[in-house]
């Protein structure tokens, strides 16, 4: 009776060759922009092709990667969490203070337990207060950096020296660091969790339709809350490393931190608007990003560039997005 | 060509249409349809569910193209490429969500997107009220030209939406069901406004089901059936009869199911006592059989739609009890409701039904009852999915070419079997079907009756809730028939037919007790309606309760903290306020357009800079310009890349803000820029004109320019209508990109200002500074009370936030405490004040719903 049951297409795929062409660019073009990146970075600078720096540029990758396995999943459900900084940062502060006394595993588990804890404080807040998720964790954000703040009383530097944890940040397992193993290991897991579990299908379906996923039964608040948690998670895990890398930690340690992750999770492909995602494109996503800035290092550009190039690749990532959508339309 | 003129018309058709059809995949919703109208005339048009009304119309309205025939207006041909088209064309037409700004007045909604305007851009509201008086006068509706359309009741509403119409000199006036909503008076109302368009040569045309207002306002009625024209008369020397033949018809008996009995039921599943949901249902009790199909008819505002959605979860009852095999059935939300082996198809499958990015064997086994029963079974069996899929496929004849694909690949009618095969594969052994065979092709159609039938003998329990009455008379053992809230009637299978559903759905109930009025369907998300005076006033609360809460703490902080009522601190308080407030203003309007601005922060570190180190080369008059323009031009920046490029709001603000900032830390190079010439630039902040601080005026005049603009100027007025009611603003013929470009120009102006007031407040101004700034403006702006669902924007209540800020940070500094705890304060009042403007917004809604 309206114009909604008359637009149901019939079965076919893409419309033309053309059509086609286009899908397989606007999808892949994360991987292409890589491959391209290092060929050609490596062609002009012999440093840049040195084993040293490849490594290098894995370990940077991790931090920013891990992150972004956990906000994929969160934006597939169709929310954003701006506080990762600040919850990064107090994980970070919160390690520290507590590795001296407690020893390496203990404090990794309790930081791990924090990062899930403030998750789900995020997640309750979306849900149960119903306040839109980016501006909900914007204020979270500075909850947390507040708290982290107050703990280390300003934003002074806490050095932390604890052999069996230094090696987690410093490390190498064969030819790659540690915390690039644990990269691909988080990805392994959440990859598992988006395509191999119901909850996975749980994400997607919110994501896809938030009335449609109700009517069919699903607990959506819960689902929304989880995904926070796994983002907290995530979060925590990045801290871990990053704080065994610096051997310090600072409540501002991870400033920008949301932007990088999102604008790595938006640059893989990783639709905005929920119900899709894919974690080989956040992964390739974090890897394009590390060598960018890798590249601007080496080229001397100055670290102030960092903040433009993220920003304009972000916007220009979903420039690309919106692209796809309106040429490839409903399909 | 049609037969029959219109009383007292001329012999020429306003509106001719020729051969009309239009193809859908799978579906051919018109066939060869022959359709005019005249001038002055009331045309109905009828026809049952799937007829083809809704798509005649829409092509009518320029929503959808004919994929044949010929459009004439005024003997031209014509083709519409769009509704905007259609409207300039001088076709209106009038759905039951209408095209009205709740935010807005009577006035400004009759006048949207063409207000009249005095000299300086002004409204022109002496002529907008000269006009508008005369326009209601005529209709016969008094109601306040300054009144919010949210307070008027539907009728109301509907009265300005065809006010406006009138006053747009419209020629065609097209009406979907227009009284589905309206009690008695305001239905006698509607038909004497109805005779006044006649007597202006406008034409109506009215698609109604209720067929005794047809014989009341009608000059000529138009029957369609399966798509094709059956025949146009004129109403008079008609019976009721000779319609309701036309719409059924003989065609359509043969391709119906022929109902066949199924084995006597069983024992009660399902025991209904008095059922209450305020104002949708009153007092509905009735007895629910294992194998049995309960058919459930009503038009809208019936109760009808209401009733399924309550039994899942989707409503809250008010009183009555459901129970479920002797024991009392209590669901909160649609899993409970299926734990307890209830399952509801949805009515609308593409809004709450199908999930559009999954595939079709995800789509149907989203509910399947491990979900519910063993959340330890959370990992995929590949295998065992597809071999459930494949039976369900084969049970229900799903034509998909693999269960990998996209669910919106499928037709309409295998969307709707794999709707069914989610409710089946739940395991529920009571099904709420909600139009089941709704935009689903005629082959379909009578597969899933049968389907539903097969059900019943395998000892399921169905309700049939349907518009559909032939498909009603298909499949049910039992009918219940709902009008206006109550239950009108509960046939067995010996009295289901088409005219005693028809009569018993179209009379209002007569149980002897007074009928509840006011009955509507529930509220679109988007728009908050109706609303008492209780609700009013906790609008109003709004902006009066930061204000009480400003004098609290000032006076708190006076009694607290010695030292804060000091002239040299309230002075302080009152510039670090106005630089807050200035930015936060302009956020105001961005959020009453239902945007955001994340870089603001940015924009006034960069501001900040810019006039710093101009200053060096120029005077300050062209430093502060420069400073101004820069802002300007970010926030330009900013509101191309959201509307040309359609891209959310605030992912561009925040990758922008990145930009910025990077922007400012390279112009800087990290480094500090001071101001050293042109010191006079610092009378900017602590220069005092009859004793106030100069920021504290330049806030002021800030505030006055946009309240003007906000509420005194077509721009203003558009940029609410956008945010309250975004459909309404395009159909009004709002450009919606350049309103969108200028409100975050504005913005980045306000920011440039705030930049620029910082700058002469510190004098030496470095990249790092600013940060947390959007924060404070998003707060203020929400503190104030400024919903951010959009609409409308407090620009009194942001300053006496921004003043409230102020205070509260001035007078934990006086008191020692250390800058971080202001952040975690700054935080929590940040969720503080987004979760009272949830509450306020959740309340809102409620009371309208117990309004009946």
């Amino acid at each position: 009776m309206n114009l909604r049951q008359a637009t149901s297409k019939g079965i076919g795929d893409h419309r033309s060759y053309g059509m086609a062409v286009i899908s397989f660019l606007t999808r892949y073009y994360i991987q292409f922009l890589l491959i391209l990146s290092v060929l050609i970075l490596g062609a002009l600078n012999p440093y840049f092709r040195s084993p040293a720096n490849l490594q290098n540029i894995l370990l940077q990758a991790s931090f920013a990667g891990i992150g972004a396995a956990g906000m994929t999943l969160l934006i597939v459900s169709g929310a954003f969490d701006l506080s990762v900084a600040g919850l990064l940062g107090l994980c970070g502060v919160m390690i520290c203070q507590l590795l001296p006394s407690l020893g390496t595993v203990l404090t990794i588990l309790i930081t791990l337990f924090l990062g899930v804890l403030l998750g789900l404080l995020n997640g309750l807040v979306v849900t149960k207060l119903r306040i839109p998720a980016f501006i909900a964790t914007l204020g979270m954000m500075n909850i947390y950096l507040a708290l982290a703040f107050i703990w280390t009383q300003g934003s002074r530097v806490i050095s932390v020296s604890v052999p069996g944890f230094d090696t987690l940040g410093t490390g190498m397992f064969g030819a790659l660091p540690v915390p690039f193993l644990v990269m691909i290991l988080t990805y392994l897991v959440c990859y598992g969790i988006l395509n191999g579990s119901i909850y996975g299908r749980c994400l997607r379906a919110v994501g896809s339709s938030e009335i449609a996923a109700r009517t069919a039964g699903l607990p959506v608040d819960l689902i929304r809350i989880l995904a926070f948690a796994i983002v907290g998670g995530c979060t925590a895990l990045a801290g871990v490393f990053l704080t065994a890398e610096l051997s310090s930690a600072s409540a501002i340690m991870a400033t920008g931190y949301e932007l990088t992750v999102i604008a790595v999770v938006v640059i893989g492909g990783t639709s905005l608007k929920g119900g899709e995602g894919t974690l080989s494109g956040s992964f390739t996503g974090a890897l394009f990003f590390a060598v960018i800035s890798t590249a601007l290092n080496i080229l001397n550009v100055g670290a102030y560039w960092q903040y433009v190039v993220t920003g304009v690749f972000l916007i220009s990532a979903l420039g690309v997005q919106a692209l796809r959508t309106y040429v490839l339309g409903a399909e | 060509m049609a037969t029959g003129q219109a009383s007292g018309g001329s012999p020429e058709p306003l509106l001719s249409l020729t051969g009309i059809s239009k193809q859908f995949p799978g579906v051919k919703a018109l066939d060869s349809v022959d359709f005019d109208l005249f001038p002055g005339e009331v045309h109905a048009l009828m026809g049952e569910n799937g007829a083809g009304k809704s798509t005649l119309i829409n092509i009518i309205s320029g929503l959808l193209h004919p994929t044949a025939g010929k459009i004439c207006l005024a003997g031209h041909e014509v083709a519409f490429a769009s509704s905007m088209q259609a409207q300039k064309a001088g076709i209106s037409t009038i759905t039951q969500e209408f095209n009205l700004v709740p935010q807005l007045t009577v006035a400004e909604n009759i006048f949207l997107g063409r207000e009249p305007t005095r000299r300086i851009g002004l409204m022109d509201w002496r002529e907008i009220k000269r006009r508008a008086s005369e326009i209601l006068r005529e209709l016969g509706l008094n109601v306040p030209l300054g009144q919010r359309v949210s307070y008027l009741s539907v009728g109301d509403r509907q009265l300005v939406e065809i006010a406006k119409a009138l006053s747009l000199q419209f020629r065609i006036i097209t009406m979907d069901e227009p009284t589905a909503a309206l009690n008695a008076t305001e239905v006698a109302r509607l038909f004497a406004i109805i005779e006044k368009l006649k007597q202006r040569r406008v034409a109506v045309l009215y698609v109604s089901h209720r067929l005794g207002e047809i014989f009341r306002i009608a000059d000529r009625v138009t029957v369609l059936r399966d798509g094709k024209r059956v025949d146009t008369r004129p109403v008079e020397g008609l019976t009721e009869n000779d319609v309701v033949t036309m719409m059924l018809g003989r065609a359509l008996k043969k391709e119906a199911l022929i109902y066949q009995a199924s084995p006597a039921a069983g024992k009660v599943a399902l025991s209904i006592k008095s059922l209450s949901v305020p104002g949708f249902l009153s007092d509905i009790s009735f007895d629910l059989r294992v194998g049995e199909v309960m058919g459930c008819a009503g038009l809208i505002g019936s109760g009808r739609y209401e009733l399924t959605r309550t039994l899942f979860g989707l409503l809250r009852a008010s009183g009555g009890t459901v129970e479920i095999n002797g024991q009392i059935l209590r669901v909160a939300t649609p899993g409970d409701a299926i734990r307890r082996g209830i399952y509801m198809l949805p009515e609308e499958r593409k809004v709450e039904g199908i999930l559009p990015d999954l595939t079709v064997r995800e789509n149907l086994l989203i509910s399947a009852k491990r979900l519910f029963h063993r959340l330890s079974e959370l990992l995929i069996d590949a295998k065992e999915e597809q071999n459930q899929y494949e039976r369900m496929r084969k049970s229900l004849d799903i034509r998909a070419s693999s269960s990998s694909q996209r669910i919106t690949k499928l037709s309409g009618g295998n969307q709707q079997k794999v709707m069914l095969g989610r409710a089946l594969t739940s395991e529920s052994r009571i099904l709420l079907l909600n139009e089941p065979t709704r935009g689903v092709d005629v082959g379909t159609r009578v597969e899933i009756h049968a389907a539903i039938r097969k059900l019943a003998e395998q000892g399921y329990t169905v309700i049939v809730s349907s518009t559909d009455i032939p498909e009603l008379v298909s499949v049910s053992d039992r009918c219940l028939v709902l009008s206006r809230g109550r239950m009108n009637g509960l046939l067995d299978r010996t009295q289901i037919n088409e005219d005693n559903i028809t009569a018993l759905g179209n009379r209002p109930a007569d149980y002897g007790r007074q009928p509840m009025s006011n009955f509507r369907r529930l509220p679109s998300v988007r728009t908050i309606f109706e609303l008492s005076h209780a609700t009013r006033l906790v609008q109003v609360a709004g902006s009066l309760g930061v204000f009480v809460l400003l004098v609290i703490v000032v006076v708190g902080a006076s009694i607290l903290a010695p030292g804060f009522f000091t002239y040299t601190n309230l002075t302080n308080t009152l510039i670090t306020a106005s630089i807050t407030a200035v930015t936060g203003l302009g956020m105001t309007f961005a959020i009453a357009m239902g945007g955001f601005d994340l870089s603001v922060g940015s924009i006034q570190v960069l501001t900040a800079i810019v006039a710093a180190g101009l200053l060096s080369i120029v005077d300050p008059a062209l430093a502060i310009l420069g400073a101004l323009l820069t802002g300007l031009a970010i926030g330009l920046l900013n509101g191309i890349l959201i509307s040309k490029l359609r891209l959310p709001a605030f992912v561009v603000t925040f990758g922008m803000m990145s930009v910025v900032r990077g922007v400012a830390l390279l112009v800087t190079q990290g480094q500090s820029v001071m101001i050293t010439k042109h010191i006079e630039f610092g009378l900017l902040n602590n220069g005092k004109i009859f004793g106030l601080p100069v920021p504290f005026l330049i806030m002021i005049a800030v505030f006055i320019l946009l309240s003007l603009l906000l509420k005194h100027t077509p721009f203003g007025r558009h940029t609410c209508a956008i945010g309250g009611n975004r459909s309404a603003a395009v159909a009004s013929g709002i450009n919606i990109d350049r309103v969108t470009i200028s409100v975050f120009g504005l913005v980045g102006v306000t920011a440039a200002i705030s930049g620029v007031m910082l700058a002469s407040q510190l004098m030496i101004v470095d990249a790092t500074l600013g940060v947390g700034f959007e924060l404070q403006a998003i707060t203020v702006s929400v503190l104030g009370g400024t919903s951010l669902s959009g609409g409308h924007g407090n620009l009194v209540g942001t300053v006496f936030a921004a003043l409230l800020l102020a205070t509260i940070a001035s007078a934990l500094n006086i008191l020692k405490v250390i800058p971080f705890y202001q952040y975690l304060a700054l935080g929590v009042l940040l969720i503080f004040a987004l979760a009272i403007d949830t509450a306020r917004r959740a309340f809102i809604a409620k009371s309208l719903l117990s309004r009946a």
